[in-house]
């Protein structure tokens, strides 16, 4: 017995090093031509690759290049066609990560600094409604969003800024002749300060600060700062001042932690306890932290229950505007659309750019819009700039108004938001390819690969051919025909140019430097002749590219992390769900929500 | 794809004391250390700051034709004409991380986190691995001395929308300052907060001494906010627990500062207001400029870097007439109208580090000029901006360094790690530092 149970353990770790990949015949027919037999372009070379299967890195990379459709490159003929990608990515998942689509998967416990908004936000609640754009320092980007966790860091510049605004917050707030009502109701709570009062409004105080109720070792620390201040002072007001401070600064308040799970997990899965969920939740539709309802709703036990209340709750509160804001403008890269614009008579323009597509964004979701309308709504917001823009009836009253343009307009959907159209512009004239590559990231999902280094210019192209003159798009065909340029271009240039007829500043015009604008472009096989043509196939064709685009920076923004393959297989199943069904705003956020890594952690060793 | 990762990794979260076990720091033997330690306490302190601007230069405007002492000042470098004793200009120093080396595009991100680390920073979407500076080198020796260990700046207010270069985390842009390889020093951008921070005015009334009940708070709420996050710490994996470990070593930085005055300035020392919003780009960096030529008169710090630029910039410049934006016009190939365009940036951005070398040279402190007294780098990790190279980088060197410094040349170094250079400066700032990131070698001709 014992003899065979060691021959299949022997023939086991052999078949494993020597499992061959399964569909191997698929890599041979669009791989290999590039990266294997002794070729191995990028780096990338299969003949090493399939004896080594613990090489993670590169097949992540290869993995991911398969499904973001990077590879084969768009200007190789032979392509694999859905069903055979599929194949491909299964391929990999099963024999390289030995993972499965049917099984579930989560992240491990993160903490999370609150981003400069979140900090604003959360110091509201608390009732601090100061300007904190000069006070704490700006929070940097990472894969498009500001608040991913691996980014935000606390260096000493950070530390300090917490440190000055507590202090200030909590004089402002708790001055003698200070006027804040939220301040007087803290106060009310202390009363005499008994230690039953104080107990009671420093449980309310953590409980909000924190997002959960405070362990007994921490309330006793805040008992003993107001004691010994109270001492010093004999000042109830003064001693609950520097209490207050006390509590901005500590680190349960700066960082998000997700430290206990419920009692229902799935093997190693832990699922999020309802304070742990009600602070995704509200970080996720308000960038904020959870008000008192839904707070109440954590201490009730009642998050998960009711969740589809309370995210119908969520999307119609006007704190969703902090989702628009945060969310929406990053995804679609114009939260900072007036730092780039240098003439101060233009930036109120541009300012009111940004908030029609904002305003926009807000009405798709709350609507609960289908997603198609992204690109066909004749919906849009506009202020009193605006209308004279476009040339609408007047408007007298300040503020942004829902309007419907006339069917014949050529403003419908997104594409036609000069926001955009200024987002993906050069300072001083439009750029096909970064609205091609603005596409590519935001609309479709499918960024290129980075620039190879030392790429030849369009103005090498141009060199070779100064016996005439060239317009942008022939010198864009001309780069695209350099071996080296194409697989990025081909992808970027089409899509880019077919928003040729929207300048800078997102007017309609026929010609460009002198020219006709004529598009005859060739995208992934479609053909695009007009601006209409681009917006019918992302309704029609590639329809589920964006719904995947959409739920995968969804899932970026709310799990705040980059997206590992386990969680891309969630993305890739709320997509096969959704797709053919029409699916809407809300219906892709509310499967996001429900998804097992927004709900779940992975449970660690003190996890008890 | 990394070479040799042991000679420059830092250990994430290090404590102060442990900070240079395993980094790209090599120490000198003690009794070396001791003898610099021992010149240090007479002289006057020297100063250290480097600045950095984006996209490379037009080489054969910015290098001189001719090296040695009689060399004559190149296009770009005109304005500086009447500091030449006080400047040398150095041609010649690489930074080989700065190039690819398999990690395909992104020049830009990796120039600005190559540059003050000298280790090829972690390629990925999300994370950031790059490496101690040398300016923090310095501060973690000096720091000490001063009201705070290092001051970083940056002229951009604002972030950048979308995604960053080439699959690189944006934090190699943002920063030019690291602590250890996971945490950047951020920069500072508001001239008037970097002011508050760092002084009092002294105006001759009795200004208020930080109150013994303030102090004494503080210090309880510090020590109640130490004491309050073991369930976390038990819980946490290796990566938060540093960024837990960040949050504490800075909050043990503020307690040290409880102990010490804030530098005070005498308002004939403050050459502007710093609470108007600057009106231009040149006002905003040289605000900046005003506030670190103060802090190191005043002594509230000796170690800075600045930003003048991120790389990879695309501002257009009204102000000079260039309405292209910088990036792309770097990418000039040869384009008489782009280059123009480069000429012109690179000569704005020199008059703008001319601007700080007045203030210094103005400055007096113990009868010697603050720029005789400094170590100033203005460069970057980019030396032709159009093909992006990394070799024979535009670097000029400022100051005297107190002496130990010898101005007033073109140098031609050939061919050597710009490491080389900093770790001549470290030295010189009386580190006992003997090898930096891929220095192999010091710098002995400046």
């Amino acid at each position: 017995m014992w003899k065979i149970f060691s021959c299949i353990n022997l023939c086991f770790i052999a078949c494993l090093v020597a499992a061959p990949l399964p569909n191997k015949e698929y890599f041979e027919r669009f791989c290999f031509d590039c990266h294997a037999d002794g070729v191995d372009k990028g780096g990338v070379d299969f003949d090493v690759l399939l004896d080594n299967k613990a090489d993670h890195k590169n097949w992540t990379k290869i993995w991911e290049v398969i499904d973001k459709e990077q590879m084969p490159p768009a200007e190789k003929k032979k392509q694999p066609n859905k069903a055979e990608r599929e194949k491909m990515l299964m391929a990999i998942e099963a024999s390289i990560f030995n993972i499965g689509r049917k099984k579930e998967y989560a992240q491990p416990l993160s903490m999370y600094r609150l981003s400069k908004s979140q900090l604003k936000n959360s110091l509201e609640t608390l009732g601090y409604y100061g300007n904190l754009t000069l006070m704490v320092p700006t929070d940097a980007t990472s894969m498009g969003f500001n608040n991913i966790a691996a980014n935000l860091s606390v260096s000493p510049l950070h530390f300090e800024s917490y440190r000055n605004l507590a202090l200030s917050i909590s004089r402002e707030m708790f001055d003698e002749k200070s006027n804040n009502s939220i301040a007087k109701k803290w106060l009310e709570m202390l009363g005499s300060a008994s230690s039953e009062e104080l107990h009671t409004v420093l449980q309310k105080l953590t409980l909000k600060a924190f997002r959960r109720p405070a362990t007994v070792k921490e309330l006793q620390g805040f008992k003993t700062v107001f004691q010994k201040v109270k001492k010093e002072t004999n000042n109830n007001r003064m001693a609950f001042m520097e209490t207050f401070r006390a509590v901005i600064i500590s680190p349960m308040h700066i960082f998000r932690t997700e430290l206990f799970g419920t009692k229902n997990q799935k093997g190693n899965l832990l699922e999020l306890d309802d304070y742990a969920l009600a602070s995704r939740l509200s970080f996720f539709l308000w960038n904020s932290p959870p008000d008192d309802k839904l707070l109440q709703q954590a201490i009730d036990g009642t998050v998960h229950k009711n969740l589809d209340q309370i995210i119908k709750r969520m999307i119609a509160s006007s704190n969703f505007n902090e989702f628009v804001e945060d969310f929406g403008q990053q995804w679609l890269h114009i939260q900072h659309l007036e730092s780039k614009e240098l003439s101060n008579r233009r930036r109120p323009t541009v300012r009111a750019f940004k908030m029609e597509t904002t305003e926009f964004i807000k009405y798709l979701f709350q609507e609960n819009r289908p997603l198609t309308e992204m690109f066909t709504s004749r919906v849009s917001f506009v202020n009193k700039e605006l209308a004279k823009r476009y040339k609408l009836d007047p408007i007298k009253s300040k503020g942004f108004f829902k309007v419907t343009f006339p069917e014949n307009s050529y403003r419908a959907g997104i594409l036609a938001h000069p926001s955009i159209h200024y987002a993906t512009s050069n300072p001083d004239h439009t750029s096909p390819v970064k609205r091609g590559l603005w596409m590519l990231e935001s609309i479709l999902g499918m960024p290129p690969p980075p620039a190879p280094a030392n790429v030849p210019d369009i103005e090498e192209a141009k060199k070779k051919n100064e016996e005439r003159k060239l317009s942008h798009r022939e010198l864009l065909a001309l780069h695209r025909a350099d071996k080296r340029c194409a697989s990025c271009h081909e992808m970027m240039d089409p899509l880019g140019l077919a928003l040729e007829n929207f300048s800078r500043m997102g007017e309609w015009r026929d010609e460009s430097e002198g020219e006709k604008i004529e598009l005859d472009e060739v995208w992934r096989g479609q053909k695009i002749k007009s601006f209409n043509d681009l917006q019918h196939l992302l309704t029609t064709k590639f329809a589920d590219k964006f719904t995947k685009c959409l739920t995968e920076k969804l899932m970026i923004y709310s799990l705040a992390r980059a997206l590992d393959i386990k969680t891309q297989l969630s993305v890739l199943k709320i997509t096969e769900d959704l797709n053919g069904k029409n699916p809407t705003f809300q219906d892709v956020l509310t499967a996001v929500i429900k998804s097992t890594p927004f709900q779940y952690r992975l449970a660690g060793e003190h996890d008890d | 794809m990394m070479i040799d990762d042991k000679r420059y990794i830092i250990q994430a979260g290090t404590n102060r004391r442990n900070f240079l076990k395993g980094a790209g720091v090599a120490l000198m033997l003690p009794q070396f250390a001791s003898l610099a330690k021992d010149k240090k306490e007479v002289e006057e302190p020297v100063r250290m700051a480097f600045f950095t601007t984006p996209n490379g230069k037009i080489l054969d405007k910015w290098r001189p034709k001719e090296t040695g002492k009689d060399y004559t000042m190149s296009q770009t470098l005109k304005p500086l004409e009447h500091l030449r004793d006080h400047f040398q200009v150095l041609t010649g120093l690489d930074h080989q991380y700065a190039y690819a080396n398999g990690d395909g595009g992104g020049d830009h991100a990796r120039a600005q986190g190559t540059f003050l680390t000298g280790v090829q920073v972690l390629k990925d979407k999300e994370r950031a691995r790059a490496g101690i500076t040398a300016d923090q080198v310095a501060a973690k020796y000096l720091g000490k001395n001063t009201y705070i260990p290092s001051l970083e700046l940056s002229s951009r207010k604002g972030r950048l929308s979308g995604t960053c270069d080439s699959g690189y985390s944006c934090l190699y842009q943002y920063n030019f300052s690291w602590a250890n390889d996971v945490m950047p020093m951020v920069p500072e951008s508001n001239s008037q907060r970097a002011f508050n921070r760092l002084f009092t005015i002294n105006d001759g009334s009795n200004t208020a001494k930080q109150s013994k009940y303030l102090v004494s708070t503080e210090k309880s709420i510090l020590d109640m906010v130490k004491e309050s996050t073991s369930d976390l710490q038990r819980k946490l994996g290796k990566e938060d627990l540093s960024k837990l470990d960040q949050y504490y070593a800075s909050l043990r930085d503020t307690e040290k500062k409880l102990n010490r005055d804030k530098p005070k300035v005498h308002p004939s020392q403050v050459n502007r207001d710093f609470s108007k919003e600057p009106e231009t780009f040149s006002e905003r960096i040289e605000m900046l400029m005003d506030v670190l030529a103060l802090a190191f008169e005043v002594d509230a710090t000796r170690i800075a870097t600045m930003i003048i630029a991120d790389e990879g910039n695309n501002r257009s410049f009204p102000e000079i007439g260039v309405k292209r934006g910088h990036h792309e016009a770097s990418h000039h190939q040869n384009n008489p109208s782009k280059v123009a365009d480069n000429e012109k940036i690179d000569l704005f951005y020199v008059n703008r580090i001319k601007h700080f070398l007045n203030a210094l040279d103005r400055r007096k402190v113990n009868g010697k000029s603050l720029l005789e007294q400094s170590m100033i780098v203005y460069g970057s990790a980019h030396a032709d901006g159009n093909k992006h190279t990394h070799t024979s980088l535009p670097i000029l060197l400022a100051g005297h360094g107190g002496g130990k410094l010898i101005p007033g040349y073109h140098r031609d170094l050939g061919s050597k790690p710009f490491c080389n250079l900093l770790v001549r400066m470290l030295q010189d700032m009386g580190c006992p530092i003997n090898k930096f990131g891929d220095s192999n070698g010091i710098v002995t001709e400046v």
